[in-house]
């Protein structure tokens, strides 16, 4: 590496800012995707709040959930939220590889994760397209399309997200020393999952 | 690091690397304006293309659909090909490919010209003037739509508008004002001020900082745009309720993406504001010793990233229920229309206080320096600040006394509604407290720090009588609402964005404003605010209802007096506006701190240096100990220019 990696100090030669006091022990990026993470819980709670609304509020909920004659896929969505759940597992090995410098468990447990993340993802437009419902057909379908695609609108910015880190660590990047790049986009993937269970069981099973 | 895994985190370019040149190449596909305009249309024709083949592919007949088309294309990928041309993206792509990033050379930081303003700059006193000459451009045209519909509204009956059109100004009016004035001109003040105040380089996020500038002029342009969409403006208010938003023409739908642009500018500057305040304090500077705008900031800042997400939600599924036929708010689709008015007032009542609890922080920085004396009760004073913010997520349901919501809701919110005139009472007799036998100095940011306490406690009044049932159920939907909010609104957020904007004006541009011409535009804009504004109280609650282009005869006077009083605040801003324009090319230079105030922002040259600080000070005391011997805020190591001059006079 080149000598301008290093911050330039010295009062007569002065290139760039001063070096900001770091006045907490929690690391800034690491901050930012946990707050970060807190307003998507507020945007899941509004889209959850619209499901009250039409299911418990609403004195014209139907009794039976779906509504007569549609149903909704338990098993497949259950074998999916298996998948899904599995994946969390392989991105934290991913990640405890990387910290202990194991190169190939790193790649293995990321290339892994995407590749059920990309399972999860195309078994739920499958389940879309076969459903037999769309969302027109009632409230309990647009909170059922709300709920589940917002989920899977963020399944697919955590791909992307697990897409730059493959990218990345096939180009040889990330190091026992450095792997701020795997850890954030797996905190994401973490609170995907988690959300899953949640959606999971107020959509399907409640 | 071993040598089989060469690359850390971030590679590098050598230091000699430069971007190839050639200045055509460059004009066209080097991040910019240019390749910022032909993105937007390269976006929308993306997004226009992705339709129509899956309309084909599913068969769905009409293959145009413009509804669909324009969200797609105009209001989601045309943003995005704006802000990806003008190289908001630039840094994060590289990063993602993969490729070396290109180290930081501090060329995105500062404005040596004007062009520099129309860059994706990274500097946070750019990026904060940004913000505040975009907003005021914002507030001009929010201002003549108002002063339009106020010509309108002079006699009863319909003279210069149609009613969709009146609809669609009254709305756009209220949008403007609320997303791309108030609520960015304080993130405007506070990015210039809060790393200043802390003691920090910059942002902790200056990229994503950059970034949520620019979505703002999306926004707005797209809330105005609505003008011409077939069927005019959205006109269903800026609140946007359904089933009544649902029946509008396609204008609605401009509000309805607007808000997600502006509500996401909004979250990632809170979120940024977060992590600036919590993780680069200089050294010394605990919470307890953090200037109440920093306070202010931070209380604001968690309000925006928890309940900003919910008027998003509302506005999605409105957008749904147009574009994709679901029925969240369609009765006869199971849908349950009350739910809009819980999901949009679950944030828009806290987004009173995102629009009020910044001005609490500069009011409190204006009146502890302008009196010279410490702020009264400093602890309080934060801690009534996350009182409200605590308190505000309880009361959103008095917006629906009258919705026809649950009986049993309307008691528990009244009384929480009452209670936050507690932690708000606290701020004002503190206020009170800190002038009391102060050294009082009327300067022009001081007279719109005292209107604003004097127009405020008038706008919480008369907030106490709207958070009463019965009164409620009397007042709701007459122009008494509208005194109430525009005394919040414009005598409380606007009239301490004016004295952000005077107290730091010598600051931000190292020139200093007429004080005459202030003085003017102060009293002009107190009397006629005034003058417009207090007689709706009367004709409220004499029964004209809001939101009407045509009233009973028996208002016209009234209304007449309203609509004049209302052309002269309208031309108050004017002098507003020529005095900062004439200031700031020519106005006399000032000094650093021509308020010899204690925090931090006022120890550096004005305008600041382009990194703030030569090295990061070392805080050793309250930020507000005016006349107490020998206390100090902070120890500066003298900038170099300071040192020199020691130098010389030692020499």
């Amino acid at each position: 590496m080149t000598a301008h990696a290093e911050p330039l100090h010295g009062h007569e030669d002065h290139h760039g800012p001063p070096p900001a006091n770091q006045s907490s022990r929690v690391d800034a990026r690491t901050l930012g995707m946990l707050l970060f993470i807190g307003s998507e819980i507020m945007l899941f709670g509004s889209f959850f709040a619209a499901y009250f609304f039409v299911r418990v509020v609403n004195p014209g909920a139907p009794d039976q959930w779906p509504p007569e004659p549609y149903h909704f896929p338990v098993f497949v969505a259950g074998v999916n939220t298996a998948i899904l759940v599995t994946s969390s597992f392989t991105m934290h090995w991913a990640l405890q590889c990387i910290k202990r410098g194991e190169r190939a468990g790193f790649l293995a447990g990321m290339v892994l994760t995407f590749l059920m993340g990309l399972a999860f993802l195309l078994t739920q437009v499958v389940e879309y397209l076969n459903v037999g419902f769309n969302t027109g057909d009632g409230a309990f379908a647009s909170v059922f399309f709300g709920l589940t695609g917002l989920h899977g609108a963020h399944v697919f910015v955590g791909l992307s997200l697990l897409l730059m880190v493959i990218i990345r660590g096939f180009r040889g990047h990330f190091s026992p020393e450095h792997h701020h790049g795997v850890e954030l986009p797996g905190i994401y993937w973490h609170f995907v999952d988690v959300m899953w269970i949640v959606v999971y069981a107020t959509v399907y099973l409640l | 690091m071993t040598a089989t895994h060469p690359s850390p985190d971030v590679q590098q370019y050598p230091a000699h690397f430069e971007p190839p040149h050639g200045s055509t190449w460059r004009t066209f596909f080097g991040p910019g304006l240019v390749r910022g305009a032909w993105m937007t249309v390269a976006g929308f024709l993306i997004g226009m293309l992705l339709v129509l083949a899956l309309r084909w592919w599913w068969g769905w007949e009409p293959l145009w659909n413009t509804e669909v088309i324009l969200v797609v294309g105009g209001m989601v990928l045309a943003p995005i090909g704006f802000l990806a041309g003008i190289g908001s993206f630039d840094y994060w792509l590289h990063y993602i490919s993969g490729r070396p990033t290109r180290p930081e050379d501090h060329s995105g930081h500062g404005a040596k010209t004007w062009k520099d303003y129309f860059r994706v700059n990274t500097d946070h006193k750019v990026i904060g003037i940004q913000y505040l000459v975009t907003t005021f451009a914002f507030f001009t045209i929010g201002g003549l739509m108002a002063m339009f519909f106020r010509a309108e509204l002079a006699q009863p009956g319909l003279q210069f508008v149609d009613s969709q059109t009146f609809n669609g100004l009254v709305s756009v009016h209220a949008t403007l004002m609320i997303f791309l004035f108030i609520i960015p001109a304080f993130a405007g003040l506070a990015n210039f001020a809060v790393p200043l105040m802390l003691g920090a380089p910059d942002m902790a996020f200056p990229r994503l900082n950059a970034l949520s500038f620019w979505l703002l002029p999306i926004a707005g342009l797209m809330f105005v745009a609505s003008f011409l969409a077939p069927g005019g403006a959205f006109g269903a208010g800026w609140t946007g309720y359904a089933p009544l938003a649902e029946g509008q023409p396609l204008g609605q739908t401009f509000f309805n993406m607007g808000v997600q642009w502006a509500g996401a500018s909004s979250i990632m500057t809170a979120l940024n504001f977060l992590v600036t305040i919590i993780t680069m304090r200089a050294p010394g500077m605990t919470f307890w010793r953090m200037p109440l705008l920093v306070w202010a900031n931070f209380t604001t800042s968690l309000l925006v990233v928890l309940a900003t997400p919910f008027i998003a939600g509302s506005q999605f599924f409105v957008m749904f229920d147009r574009v994709m036929h679901t029925s969240f708010f369609v009765p006869e689709g199971g849908g349950y229309v009350l739910g809009y008015q819980h999901i949009f007032w679950f944030y828009s009542h806290p987004a009173v206080y995102i629009m009020m609890l910044p001005g609490f922080g500069i009011v409190s920085e204006v009146i502890s320096s302008m009196s010279r004396k410490p702020i009264f009760g400093y602890r309080l004073m934060a801690l009534s600040l996350l009182g409200i913010l605590v308190l505000g997520f309880s009361v959103w349901a008095h917006h629906m006394f009258v919705a026809g919501m649950a009986d049993w809701l309307r008691v528990p919110m009244m009384i929480t509604t009452l209670l936050i005139a507690i932690p708000t009472g606290i701020k004002v007799f503190s206020w009170i407290a800190t002038l009391w036998r102060g050294r009082i100095h009327l300067t022009t940011p001081m007279l719109f720090a005292l209107g604003f306490v004097t127009m405020f406690v008038i706008g919480g009044l008369s907030g106490i009588y709207l958070g009463s049932v019965p009164i409620d159920i009397a007042a709701s939907d007459t122009y008494f609402i509208v005194a109430h909010i525009h005394y919040v609104l414009f005598g409380g957020s606007v009239f301490t964005i004016y004295a952000g904007v005077y107290y730091w004006f010598p600051k931000m541009t190292g020139r200093m404003y007429s004080e005459t011409l202030g003085k003017w535009h102060f009293w002009m804009t107190f009397l006629s605010f005034n003058a417009t504004f207090f007689p709706m109280h009367y004709v409220g609650l004499r029964g004209m209802p809001r939101r009407v282009f045509d009233y009973d005869e028996a208002f016209g006077n009234m209304n007449l007096f309203i609509s004049i009083a209302s052309f002269v605040l309208g031309a108050s801003f004017v002098l507003f506006v020529y005095n900062v324009i004439t200031s700031w090319q020519r106005g006399p230079v000032a000094e650093a701190n021509p308020w010899r105030a204690r925090t931090l922002e006022w120890q550096v040259s004005s305008p600041p240096p382009i990194f703030n600080f030569d090295e990061i000070p070392q805080v050793v005391g309250g930020p507000y100990e005016y006349g107490v011997p020998g206390a100090r805020h902070a120890i500066l190591t003298p900038t170099k220019e300071a040192q020199k001059e020691a130098e010389e006079v030692h020499a």
